[in-house]
């Protein structure tokens, strides 16, 4: 297998532009990916599109080639992948694939989602159609509600208490702040997250992620031919992609994710590293209970242990681990497709020092986790020199 | 409430069996459980936003699967016995033993 090497990312704002094509936003993500690296798009060998729900969302389908012919790439193939929330994550990895394998050079990419044409009662039964439709949807089962049992189960195992998944939200906030693509910067309290609407006890809405439209792309190049491309290429040192089963009732253990343990455990082998390597980690925050687990699940502390490390900043800017430096997809923003690449793109640039305000003084190896329904899917990914 | 039983193994599932599995055999499961989590919803999807707001719950039953059920009248919480009162729309709804 060779070694593969990111050249280039380019990412939209995150936010609500219901007014775009949902191509306009790919476009605008493939553009500058392709564009800081002075990359001609007929050097562009595939393109891998990650979308969870543009047929439901904005009625097109046959979204890869619509978005291949926008950015100018000719006859190469153009494939769409589907992992819920993990979509750009898989389709990262099945990308590296291709490279590692030696079919392709250079492959695009790019991750995207346009969900805000839709009201937020709609956005949320397309959302439940990535759960389990036959049990929980049909049950009444919402994202919020799935993780919300979650969360209860958590709290109830370890003493996880609303205070420490407030405390996540706070933080992500607080890096959000930093970040001009990110589509809430607003400082909140621990008080304002306790006390916000309740959406799924014990979740108020400041434990739910946004609903948001964006794109994020990755040029991903044969490492031996990275050089062409740019003078400051960030290896894949691993990636590994898992699944489970989608309903919550089916797996043994809730407050866990098996299919986050399997990819992360065999990303760390790929990679050579474990846990205590990686200098910073962009993960899954789609609720605040989802980023304190994936904390445990990656084994950056014991288990039961990521409420606590949570409330006493062990993932803060200025912390030891820190955790979502882009504001996560608590204040970036969540276009469900766009998330995973646009995880990379963080890891990527804080790696190349490129993060400005938010930019890390020590990241030498770095972690993007992108998790797909209540757990079914999920890609690990881990960056490096 | 009915489920299948591998002749086998014992295993009791909810959901109709694959012929490939092995050979299954009906058996009629007491309704009783155990609340393993649960929540209470104040945001839904479209066609719930009527029941607003309504409580669902990982039930762990008395004979070893588990199933995502709708609860009807007291709020529970983890731990709370629990038993099935009746089947609404492929929905089984539960409610706090007496």
């Amino acid at each position: 297998m060779r070694s593969v090497s990111i050249v280039a990312t380019g990412k939209t704002r995150f936010g609500a532009f219901p007014e775009l094509n949902i191509r306009d936003l790919a476009r605008e993500a493939g553009q500058k990916c392709l564009e800081s690296a002075k990359v001609d798009p007929r050097q562009v060998e595939a393109l891998y599109v990650g979308n969870f729900a543009g047929p439901s969302f904005v009625g097109q389908n046959h979204l890869a080639p619509y978005i291949g012919s926008a950015l100018g790439l000719e006859g190469v193939p153009c494939t769409r992948f589907e992992a819920a929330c993990a979509s750009s994550g898989s389709a990262f990895f099945h990308a590296f694939g291709a490279v590692a394998g030696g079919i392709y050079d250079a492959v695009l990419v790019l991750g995207v989602e346009q969900m805000t044409p839709q009201t937020t009662a709609r956005t949320t039964d397309i959302l439940a159609a990535a759960g389990d439709l036959a049990s929980e949807v049909r049950a009444g089962a919402t994202f919020p509600a799935l993780f919300a049992m979650i969360a209860q189960r958590h709290m109830y195992e370890f003493g996880t208490t609303r205070e420490h998944l407030a405390a996540v939200a706070v933080k992500n906030h607080a890096n959000g702040l930093k970040n001009p693509y990110a589509h809430l910067r607003k400082a909140i309290t621990i008080e304002q997250a306790l006390n916000g609407r309740m959406i799924a006890e014990p979740l108020t809405l400041y434990d739910c992620s946004l609903i948001s439209d964006g794109a994020a792309a990755v040029l991903l190049v044969a490492s031996d031919r990275a050089k062409e491309f740019a003078p400051n290429p960030v290896c894949v040192r691993g990636v590994a992609q898992a699944s489970d089963r989608l309903a919550l009732h089916e797996k043994p253990d809730i407050t866990t994710f098996a299919a986050v343990r399997t990819a992360a455990e065999k990303a760390y082998r790929m990679a050579g590293v474990g846990p205590g390597d990686i200098d910073f980690a962009e993960l899954h925050d789609c609720f605040t209970i989802a980023e304190i687990i994936a904390l445990e699940d990656l084994g950056f502390v014991p288990r039961g242990q990521g409420g606590p490390a949570s409330a006493d900043g062990l993932t803060a800017l200025d912390g030891k681990k820190p955790i979502n430096t882009s504001g996560g997809l608590k204040s970036k923003g969540h276009p469900v497709g766009a998330t995973g690449v646009a995880q990379i793109c963080e890891v990527v640039e804080q790696l190349r020092g490129e993060c400005g305000e938010r930019q890390l003084q020590s990241a030498g190896i770095g972690l993007a986790q992108n998790l797909g329904g209540s757990g079914a899917s999920c890609v690990v990914s881990i960056f490096g020199a | 409430m009915t489920a299948y039983r591998n002749r086998e193994s014992g295993e009791i599932i909810l959901t109709a069996p694959q012929s490939a599995a092995g050979e299954f055999e009906t058996v009629t499961l007491s309704g009783q459980g155990t609340v393993y989590s649960c929540t209470m919803l104040h945001a839904a999807a479209t066609p719930f936003e009527k029941s607003l707001p309504f409580q669902i719950a990982i039930i762990q039953l008395e004979e070893g699967p588990r199933l995502t059920a709708r609860i009807q009248g007291e709020k529970v919480k983890i731990g709370d016995k629990v038993k099935q009162i009746e089947e609404s729309n492929g929905v089984q709804v539960f409610a706090l033993s007496a």
